[in-house]
């Protein structure tokens, strides 16, 4: 079973982000960056499978520029077999938007048919929870999104999956190929050891410029503004039910 | 009154007098006039998270606690002097965020109490903590203070101006002297830029040996250089102790008898990560380390960093500890030669044998050879009395704990209950007698390690070393301070203490002794 694993090189969870001077977007030019938490949760899950000898090959994807080749490697380093890096200049965080990911991933899909992706859940720069969802419906595929819990079959042709849902918890089972969605507890992550890391310097990423891939890359929304929220203002404190009144009158609330 | 008279570890203090919160320096000085002139003992008071007893009253009813708990305010910034003037009572952490986030800066010392602990605090015991291997203990950050003798007399020193050389430096008296010598009510610090960068990475060790050359060459300027941040390290039952009581994660997965915590900060992570890399991979290739991990995002950083600050807070959780905190050459502090083993070697003598904790199976030393997958039969803690050492392994410094576990801690009930018993390893369960009380058991590790490790600390380093490393002397030490200060020395203390406070108001009997004793 050969299991596909997206992940994205997104700013850090705890990166304090400013916005561009033009307000068109974030300012991610000197922002740490790291492995998208989630897509780090979907390597783990995806390496434990092939410790378990249910999958055979991990393979990491990730789309960007030169440094999404830091999460390959950090892919890698925890287990996965080998990287494809999907080379683009367009800004991952807003540019490349989620249906023209879905689309290069369906693309991949066709040329090296793997039995399963494991996405995660969302990408906490653009929050968007759409990819999985999008590339379930290209390649008509079933999905199972926000796994907190995933069980191959012991003949590989399906997976039962818990999933995290408003309500509580969900459980099915959907026939492989399938997609899957990593939702946060899902497992915890094992940190890439030197060791490891040295190891996975040897594994292969092969490199596809997105352009050759066939598919519209084109947004399909219109980032109009980005800007912070507004701040909080102080409230006031008043001193009886008489000043309140005329507080709320005078500010023509009432 | 109940929680400034007794200690945060619950061994020290007893009923104040009175207890003052003084709002402003006046008031400050009008409370030591007041009681200079009456000839009442004061207890200066800052977070109450002192480890020595030197922070509570001892004489029930006859000593007035000075709370400087109400004296929070920042006073100025200075941009270009880079210097902050607080009030003492301000929280370590409250000053620490505001500078982050107001001015770019920090806090040059940082410490596991720092959600508690004050500005006063902290110039009194001349703090070290984690980040004292970059910017050096207080010492190297205090220009001047604002403080009030014994008499009430109000002495102003504080400047903002970093070069100040116009006569003695006394506020470098007062930094250290643990309230003895007067009352800081405020303070200038030289806080440095925030680094807007860190890489911090866990290096795991067989031998101690190993673990040495590593720090020598992170320390040195082809390791981490300028970009050295923290060196710190536990030893294989802390870390259990840690993951165990605290809930902290280990990031290595499996037990080494030695881990060490390294941190590069710096203004380029790019710069920061490729030091540390070197350094982790020179390790390893050096066959020092075994293995070890970088952080690859601030989630991994922080998780990191909570097994090394997590061990003190799960040690009270287990039960009871005998804190010791010592400086020794790096060679003396663990490994076979080393203070723990010493220690380890003291309570094998000296304790009941179905009280420890069994050691690491299949070691032929209770050092190293440690088995992966913890310490115990099961790989889980099975309770004993156990040593553990962690600390600032690149300022010298060991914090070796003496842990007493509860039996009421297993079922997470809160320990030191009434009628609390040792929890003893279960392969001594079966012995014919019954576990002895808690308080009992701590009180026999509490005999066995004091004044056996301050001892040995002494004999075995001298003047390399030091029996109190940061914590301070208090009432705790005084049996033992001794054993690191020249006759001399003390001699020049106790004239010191004499012109600065002749009627002995502030802490009588804590850091000197009385004497005629």
């Amino acid at each position: 079973m050969r299991v596909f694993v997206g992940v994205k090189r997104a700013v850090d969870y705890a990166a304090k982000v400013r916005i561009q001077a033009d307000k068109k977007a974030v300012d991610i030019s000197n922002v740490k960056m790291a492995i998208n938490p989630f897509c780090e949760i979907a390597v783990e899950e995806a390496v434990r499978l092939k410790e378990k000898k249910v999958a055979e090959e991990v393979v990491a994807v990730s789309i960007g520029p030169k440094q999404a080749q830091e999460v390959i490697r950090q892919a890698l380093a925890m287990g996965a077999d080998r990287g494809i890096h999907v080379t683009t200049d367009m800004r991952v965080d807003q540019e490349l938007q989620p249906l023209a990911v879905a689309k290069i991933m369906a693309a991949l899909t066709g040329e090296h048919d793997p039995s399963a992706w494991l996405l995660g859940k969302q990408a906490i720069d653009d929050d968007s929870n759409q990819v999985a969802q999008m590339l379930a419906g290209l390649l008509d595929w079933p999905q199972a999104t926000f796994a907190s819990e995933v069980e191959v079959s012991e003949d590989k042709k399906s997976a039962t999956v818990t999933r995290e849902i408003d309500g509580g918890l969900q459980t099915i089972e959907v026939p492989l190929p399938a997609v899957i969605s990593a939702d946060l507890r899902l497992n915890e992550p094992r940190y890439a050891t030197l060791p490891n890391i040295m190891k996975a310097k040897k594994k292969k990423i092969d490199t596809v410029d997105a352009a050759s891939l066939g598919v519209d890359l084109a947004g399909q929304i219109e980032v109009l503004e980005v800007s912070e929220p507004a701040t909080r203002e102080a409230g006031s404190k008043v001193e009886d039910v008489d000043a309140l009144l005329a507080k709320l009158k005078a500010d023509g609330l009432l | 009154m109940g929680p400034y008279c007794t200690d945060w570890l619950g061994e020290y203090g007893c009923m104040a007098l009175a207890v003052a919160r003084p709002q402003t320096t006046q008031q400050v000085s009008a409370v030591l006039a007041a009681c200079h002139r009456t000839g009442v003992p004061v207890v200066p008071q800052g977070g109450n998270t002192g480890l020595v007893g030197g922070g509570v009253p001892v004489a029930a009813g006859a000593e007035v606690l000075l709370s400087l708990d109400r004296m929070t305010g920042v006073r100025s910034f200075d941009e270009d002097a880079g210097v902050l003037t607080v009030e003492a009572g301000a929280v370590l952490q409250r000053v620490d965020e505001m500078l982050r986030s107001d001015h770019g800066r920090c806090m040059p010392v940082d410490l596991g109490a720092k959600g508690s602990c004050t500005v006063g605090g902290i110039i009194a015991t001349a703090a070290g903590g984690v980040h004292a291997v970059r910017w050096g203990s207080l010492h190297s950050s205090l220009v001047g203070v604002e403080a009030v003798l014994a008499d009430g007399t109000v002495v102003d020193g504080l400047s903002s101006a970093r070069k100040r050389n116009v006569g003695y430096h006394w506020p470098h008296l007062i930094l250290g002297s643990e309230g003895t010598l007067g009352v800081v009510t405020a303070a200038a610090l030289r806080v440095p830029p925030a680094p807007e960068a860190r890489v911090v990475a866990m290096l795991g060790f067989a031998d101690w040996d190993g673990l040495r050359r590593t720090v020598r060459r992170a320390l040195g300027s082809r390791g981490l250089a300028e970009t050295v941040s923290a060196a710190e390290y536990l030893d294989a039952a802390s870390v259990d102790v840690a993951v165990t009581w605290g809930g902290q994660r280990d990031p290595l997965d499996e037990r080494y008898p030695y881990t060490l915590l390294l941190e590069a900060a710096g203004a380029s992570q790019a710069y920061c990560s490729e030091r540390m890399e070197e350094v982790a991979q020179g390790a390893l290739a050096a066959g020092e380390a075994i293995t070890g991990a970088v952080s690859a995002s601030t989630a991994q950083a922080r998780q990191m960093w909570g097994l090394r600050e997590g061990v003190t807070e799960a040690l009270s959780k287990r039960g009871r500890a005998v804190k010791l905190d010592v400086s020794l050459p790096l060679e003396r502090m663990a490994g076979p030669q080393g203070a723990v083993a010493a220690a380890r070697g003291r309570l094998r003598d000296q304790l009941d044998p179905a009280w420890l904790s069994p050691g690491p199976r299949g070691a032929s030393t209770l050092e190293e050879g440690c088995v992966a997958g913890g310490w115990g039969c099961d790989g889980t803690d099975v309770g004993g009395v156990l040593a553990c050492g962690y600390g600032h392994v690149g300022d010298g410094n060991l914090h070796l704990n003496v842990s007493v576990p509860s039996a009421c801690a297993a079922d997470g009930r809160p320990v030191g209950a009434e009628g609390d018993t040792l929890r003893r390893p279960p392969a001594s369960s079966s012995a014919a007698a019954p576990p002895p009380s808690l308080a009992e058991a701590a009180a026999a590790a509490r005999d066995a390690s004091v004044p056996f490790v301050p001892e040995w600390v002494a004999k075995e380093a001298g003047m390399r070393g030091s029996v109190s490393a940061e914590h301070g002397v208090g009432m705790s030490k005084l049996g033992y301070a001794g054993l690191s200060r020249g006759s001399g020395e003390e001699a020049l203390m106790r004239r010191l203490k004499a012109a600065l406070d002749p009627t002995n108001t502030l802490l009588p009997g804590r850091v000197l002794a009385a004497r005629g004793r």
